[in-house]
């Protein structure tokens, strides 16, 4: 999360002002490094290295103290379990794409609530959220938005933004693609006279 | 020693360094997974809340225990024992850090101080135009307004607030049936910030964030309620700002008579129909950017503090200020009259208004604040009390003071400073007993306070004391809860006699 510091919050934050001054939409970006937990793979990763382990204690020709083979045994769960859970690569291997999705979604969808982007009169929200483990993206629209916008737009919104992945500068990225997205939200969400930002500015998103 | 069975000596050396080697990984292992919550959530959101007020980090105690297990248990305990602790422990720190790092768009210190300068800029060319601008008593206005938007609403009263607000919100709270069973009371109003000013073809307007708290009841049920409310304001262009006691007060803006209307908006003194926005400040939009129910719960929860680091906010017209201050009063030099502020009103003030919150004696230091400063302060007295609880402040001890900003309008001068402090901030329950914070480790922290006082007063900060009227010169033990001396009869808390404090910001939220 270093990359993601306060010269980037700050160009971040300006970026979306500049894209509100120039469309009625309101816009709340949000990264996490993960949206799930996946507790279960490093200790699946554990049961199956302390089996591996245990099975070469038994099958080997060689003789261990009962003691060392229970120590050891014992110690590789340990072992394998606390390597994966530090390992974010080992995680993202072995954790099913659909599962991912869901996570991701279902954190989006707990921020935006949370959030309270929901309550802008004109229901004109959005939530760009990102998340890094999973590297996915889930732009999330409130009803005026995603009606004021066609479909097809959204989708092109929701490509380009997954596409942030690909790019050695993830944070430089981010703010390349809001900016790409400014004119998008002016030509469909053009800005009213006396608009005003109807967010609060410091958003409490921790869940 | 314990005996291990080999075949042969060359599979028992390299089964030895197999071990060995083995026995470093799992350590390495066991080192990595004990900070794994360090590492994983080095700023868990931001706050932290005191219990008893101690604390320790349970790393090296877990350190030491494992180490101790080591070298007194046999390794099939101590082995099974230590995985048990260390799985404890993990669990037990991710339940405790709770959040991870969530980076949101929010703005950082630099943007607050961008939008700082462009708000106070825009204020500036806009007090160009109307000269009779004040800040102090447009936030008065607001105060005023609010007050009785919110407790007129769903009674006959609300008619009187007719001419300052949109037609439309009159016709939406009106048509609400729910209104009528709503009864809205205790309102607080916390801060007003300025958001944005701006002017359009045919009106000027002013966008302001209000921090208040009020209780609502219905059918005979009541709810506290937490808000923050961003309000928009707007008055026809080219208009000039009414004098304080039009805006104190809502009156008719054409005669000046108390605010008394009729469901047309017609004054019932003067017989003029007033449309919203032509003659006076009215209400445009009101949006609820936050609401929550009041929880007694968080008066004894302590936020890491934060902000105090951060460098002072100053006014980027600081300096026209200054030097228009020394001319108007005829000042030597600046520096010396700063020095006397300081220790004369500023370090006087803050001692002595501590000092009332830590005995909860608030009525104390009713002369030197304004009214809205006074409600806000004592709607958190009352609340400390209602829960038999005491927010201690011991050995409270100034660190330095900064200027911030000057202002000076037609009506009113105002001074904010920001005050760097330390004492020990904790708050305590009937029995005495510490539930929140620390009597052991002093809290730093730094707070934006604005003094005001009427323009044209003119008197020497080292003659003022702290505990007589102004006026008068008589105890200032009398003040009542409006701030109206009963020896002289004078209002004090409108600051027409000495510096009043007016508003007291955290140094992470000041930004006007």
């Amino acid at each position: 999360m270093k990359r993601f510091d306060e010269n980037f919050r700050t160009k971040l934050y300006d970026k979306i002002k500049m894209i509100e001054d120039s469309s009625l939409v309101e816009i709340v970006v949000i990264i996490k490094p993960a949206s799930g937990k996946y507790r279960d793979v490093p200790v699946w990763s554990g049961v199956v290295f302390a089996i591996l382990l245990y099975t070469f204690f038994m099958f080997s020709h060689f003789e261990f103290d009962v003691y060392l083979i229970y120590a050891f045994t014992v110690l590789s769960f340990f072992f394998a379990w606390s390597i994966v859970a530090a390992t974010n690569f080992i995680q993202k291997i072995f954790v099913k794409k659909s599962r991912k999705q869901t996570n991701v979604e279902i954190k989006a969808r707990a921020i935006f609530q949370k959030g309270g982007i929901r309550f802008t009169q004109e229901r004109i929200g959005v939530l760009f959220y990102v998340s890094l483990l999973e590297k996915m993206v889930f732009i999330l629209p409130d009803r005026g938005a995603e009606h004021s916008i066609p479909d097809e737009e959204w989708k092109n919104m929701q490509a380009e933004f997954q596409s942030i992945f690909k790019a050695d500068d993830i944070a430089t990225e981010i703010l390349h693609k809001l900016e790409k997205f400014q004119a998008v939200f002016a030509k469909y969400i053009p800005p009213v006279e006396n608009d005003i930002n109807e967010l609060p500015d410091d958003m409490e998103v921790n869940l | 020693m314990r005996q291990y069975i080999f075949h042969n000596t060359i599979s028992k050396r390299k089964i030895l360094r197999f071990a060995g080697i083995f026995s470093i990984i799992s350590l390495i292992g066991l080192i990595v997974f004990l900070f794994i919550p360090e590492l994983l959530m080095a700023r868990p959101g931001g706050g932290q809340s005191y219990s008893g007020g101690s604390g320790s980090s349970g790393g090296d105690g877990i350190a030491g225990l494992i180490i101790w297990l080591i070298l007194q248990l046999p390794p099939q305990i101590s082995i099974p024992l230590i995985i048990v602790i260390i799985v404890f422990y993990y669990f037990k720190n991710k339940k405790e850090k709770g959040h991870e790092v969530t980076i949101a768009s929010n703005p950082t210190y630099a943007n607050k101080f961008n939008e700082f300068n462009n708000i106070e800029q825009s204020l500036e060319q806009f007090k160009q135009k109307d000269p009779d601008f004040s800040r102090l008593l447009f936030w008065d206005f607001v105060s005023s307004i609010y007050h009785k938007y919110y407790s007129y609403i769903g009674k006959p009263d609300f008619k009187n607030i007719k001419p300052f607000i949109a037609p439309y919100i009159w016709e939406q709270v009106q048509n609400n049936p729910l209104n009528k069973q709503t009864d809205i009371s205790e309102i607080v109003i916390g801060n007003i910030n300025f958001i944005s000013v701006f002017e359009d073809e045919k009106y000027t307007g002013i966008v302001v964030d209000i921090k208040s708290n009020y209780t609502k009841t219905k059918e005979g049920k009541s709810t506290r309620f937490v808000l923050t409310e961003r309000w928009m304001f707007n008055r026809k262009k080219g208009i000039l700002s009414k004098p304080p006691e039009e805006m104190r007060d809502l009156k008719c803006p054409n005669c000046g008579a108390p605010a008394d209307f009729n469901d047309a908006g017609e004054c019932q003194y003067c017989n003029t129909f007033i449309t919203a926005g032509e003659m006076q400040w009215s209400v445009n939009q009101i949006t609820i950017i936050k609401q929550e129910v009041f929880n007694t719960k968080g008066l004894a929860h302590y936020e890491q503090e934060i902000g105090t680091d951060y460098p002072t906010v100053i006014s980027p017209v600081i300096n026209t200020y200054i030097t228009a201050f020394v001319q108007k009063h005829k000042l030597k030099d600046w520096d010396s009259y700063w020095q006397s502020f300081t220790d004369n009103i500023a370090y006087k003030y803050f001692s002595e208004i501590y000092d009332a919150w830590s005995e909860m004696q608030w009525q104390k230091v009713r002369h030197l604040l304004s009214d809205r400063l006074y409600e806000s302060y004592n709607f958190w007295i009352e609340a400390y009390k209602r829960e038999h609880l005491q927010n201690r402040l011991d050995n409270l001890s100034i660190k330095k003071i900064d200027m911030a900003a000057i202002e000076t309008d037609k009506y009113y001068e105002a001074f904010t400073v920001r005050i760097f402090a330390s004492c020990y901030d904790y708050v305590v329950n009937r029995e005495g007993k510490i539930i929140g914070g620390s009597k052991k480790k002093a809290r730093y922290f730094s707070e934006y306070w604005t003094f005001m006082r009427r323009s044209g007063v003119d008197f020497k900060e080292s003659e003022f004391s702290l505990h007589n009227c102004p006026n008068c010169g008589a105890p200032a033990d009398k003040m009542g809860q409006a701030a109206v001396c009963e020896y002289c009869g004078a209002k004090i808390s409108n600051g027409d006699f000495s510096w009043i404090l007016t508003r007291i910001v955290q140094d992470e939220e000041y930004t006007s």
